[in-house]
């Protein structure tokens, strides 16, 4: 053991006293980048049991440590993410927590050969999962697999793999494969699986825009279902490439939802987002997206859900960024589900409101932040809670 | 449905993998060389298509950021970088030469991890970009943007960033 961390130490010595390092740069050598970073964030919560009635505040502590690495060639790119992480309750002590995982990016080759990406994670997490946004294999949504208990402790794999070229001068195709697989710590809660196949053409209709044909077909399992739930989704739209001031990809068709023990369900299907940069200073984002989920709740059930969000953010002066955002999240439930003397329709709906304002300083290695969360959820069958954060963080990075 | 939906994708697939590209791609020696004389850069994008293009360009750059060079002498090396590749660009192409270099630059920890790298690969596209310098760096700069934001293992900055994936409902978990 001892001899083991002598030659990574010295291992590491190598690197940096060969490499080309400044703080808040990262540590280069050749076409390998190190960075080391460190977070800390103090929070407090308005209501930490996310209750109705009987509200308990507190102040918690997030920390979290990690390193991101990188190797960059010729049509190669390969980005990795570990970390580990704990909050830490003022009062409230028994709800400490530690959390972890990895996130492994590949890509190799060019659409004018052949490119293969490949992404791989591990998250173990609670509360929101502050990395979800990086696992969008595919550009599959991870909340494609979330159910309305997502804020559990749960442990989250999502490995995905793409191929891609170009048909044509003007025809592109991208062809991949996805699984999800979230286990919930709570045993009342199923864990679901998710595997998904993706095959998206482009073709190009101007110098700047291209028609789009997604097709997916995919397999959910809560492991307490009789069978598998299938779906199968057609999209047609439009993706904006190469353009200076607005990103937007989008498309809109049909879904058709296989139940094992219950009629199928056709539904209208769209998932769009767009980016326009305004200013210099001022950059708008919008998007939204629906889906049907098997349920983490129910065993024979799903919830079909609509997203959607807008944010914006406007660099004050090179040092002083402020942004917003809000966000809306429908769920309902697909059969109606039990509650006290008989059934009910289930519908929940989330909305959330969040400000934000960044100060980089003077020295590149350090960004301090202060944050506000509001939080309303709804739903028909309790009643109406609503939570605050206000948090003061800091980021260092090496 | 299934089988139909595998059957037309593995055609297309098959299709596509037969087909041939003029483009040869640059041995780590001569990346290595291009860092060092800018000039040479232009020999290694010939019949290089923007994606191709972009991808010397980035690996070229990440060669030069390794280097230790002063601040000063980075930029420089760097705009030489950009200003003979640009030069070497089809008519029309640079664009979206500029386009797919910002994916490329976003999707690359060794170029977004280092600010002054992107700046000046950013300023270098403005001013080898003539009169329509400045509407290329923005272009640069949105496709840089977006690759970061959707590529990159990176630790989670709130600008730009996705909403919460999901609101939370732990208050109202499993009633049953």
């Amino acid at each position: 053991m001892m001899k083991r961390t002598v030659i990574t130490a010295m291992m590491c010595l190598a690197i940096i006293s060969i490499a080309n390092a400044e703080p808040g740069n990262g540590i280069h050598a050749g076409p390998w980048t190190f960075s080391p970073y460190a977070n800390l964030r103090e929070t407090y919560d308005s209501n930490v049991d996310k209750t109705p009635v009987n509200k308990v505040d507190d102040f918690f502590l997030d920390s979290e440590a990690g390193l991101k690495m990188g190797y960059s060639a010729y049509a190669i790119d390969f980005s990795g993410l570990g970390f580990l992480g704990n909050r830490n309750y003022s009062d409230l002590t028994d709800k400490d927590f530690s959390s972890g995982g990895e996130i492994l990016k590949f890509k190799q080759g060019t659409h004018d050969t052949f490119v293969i990406e490949a992404d791989q994670t591990f998250r173990r997490v609670e509360d929101n999962d502050l990395h979800g946004s990086e696992a969008a294999v595919l550009g599959v949504s991870p909340d494609s697999v979330l159910d309305s208990s997502s804020t559990s402790r749960r442990d989250i794999n999502n490995v995905g793999v793409s191929v891609g070229r170009n048909l044509t001068d003007k025809m592109v195709l991208d062809v991949g494969y996805r699984f999800d697989d979230v286990n919930y710590s709570d045993p009342t809660i199923y864990d679901i699986q998710n595997h998904i196949g993706q095959a998206e053409g482009a073709y190009r209709l101007t110098e700047k825009t291209d028609s789009l044909v997604t097709m997916q077909a995919g397999m959910q399992d809560n492991g307490v279902i009789s069978d598998p739930a299938n779906y199968y989704i057609g999209r047609v739209g439009l993706k904006t490439r190469g353009t200076d001031k607005v990103i937007f990809k989008g498309g809109v068709g049909v879904q058709l939802y296989e139940r094992p023990i219950a009629d199928d369900i056709t539904s209208f299907s769209y998932d769009l987002s767009a980016s326009w940069v305004a200013t210099e200073k001022i950059t708008l984002q919008a998007g939204g997206r629906n889906g049907t989920v098997l349920s983490s709740l129910y065993t024979d059930n799903g919830s079909e859900y609509n997203t959607v969000w807008a944010g914006a953010s406007y660099r004050v002066i090179p040092t002083i960024i402020l942004s917003a955002n809000a966000s809306y999240r429908q769920d309902d439930y697909l059969d109606p589900v039990a509650v006290q003397g008989g059934t009910k329709d289930r519908t929940d709906k989330g909305s959330g409101l969040g400000a934000r304002v960044d100060y980089l300083t003077p020295a590149k290695f350090l960004r301090l932040y202060t944050e506000a969360q509001y939080q309303n959820v709804e739903s028909t069958i309790s009643p109406t809670y609503d939570e605050t954060r206000i948090m003061l963080g800091m980021k260092l990075q090496y | 449905m299934k089988k139909t939906l595998l059957g037309i994708v593995g055609v297309m697939m098959i299709t596509a993998m037969s087909a041939f590209a003029a483009f040869t791609p640059p041995t780590a020696a001569q990346l290595t060389a291009a860092a060092n004389n800018p000039a040479a850069i232009a020999a290694l994008l010939e019949g290089a298509s923007p994606e191709q293009a972009a991808q010397v360009i980035k690996a070229v750059v990440v060669q030069i950021a390794s280097m230790g060079l002063s601040a000063p002498a980075q930029a420089a090396s760097i705009g030489s970088v950009i200003a003979a590749a640009f030069s070497a660009a089809p008519a029309g192409s640079a664009p979206m030469l500029a386009a797919s270099l910002g994916t490329a630059c976003g999707a690359s920890l060794a170029v977004s991890g280092n600010p002054a790298v992107v700046s000046s690969i950013q300023g270098a596209i403005a001013t080898a970009g003539g009169s329509g310098g400045a509407a290329m760096a923005q272009t640069f700069g949105t496709a840089y943007s977006e690759a970061k934001a959707a590529s990159q293992a990176s630790n989670n900055d709130v600008l730009g960033s996705a909403p919460p994936l999901a609101t939370g409902y732990t208050g109202q978990q499993n009633p049953i």
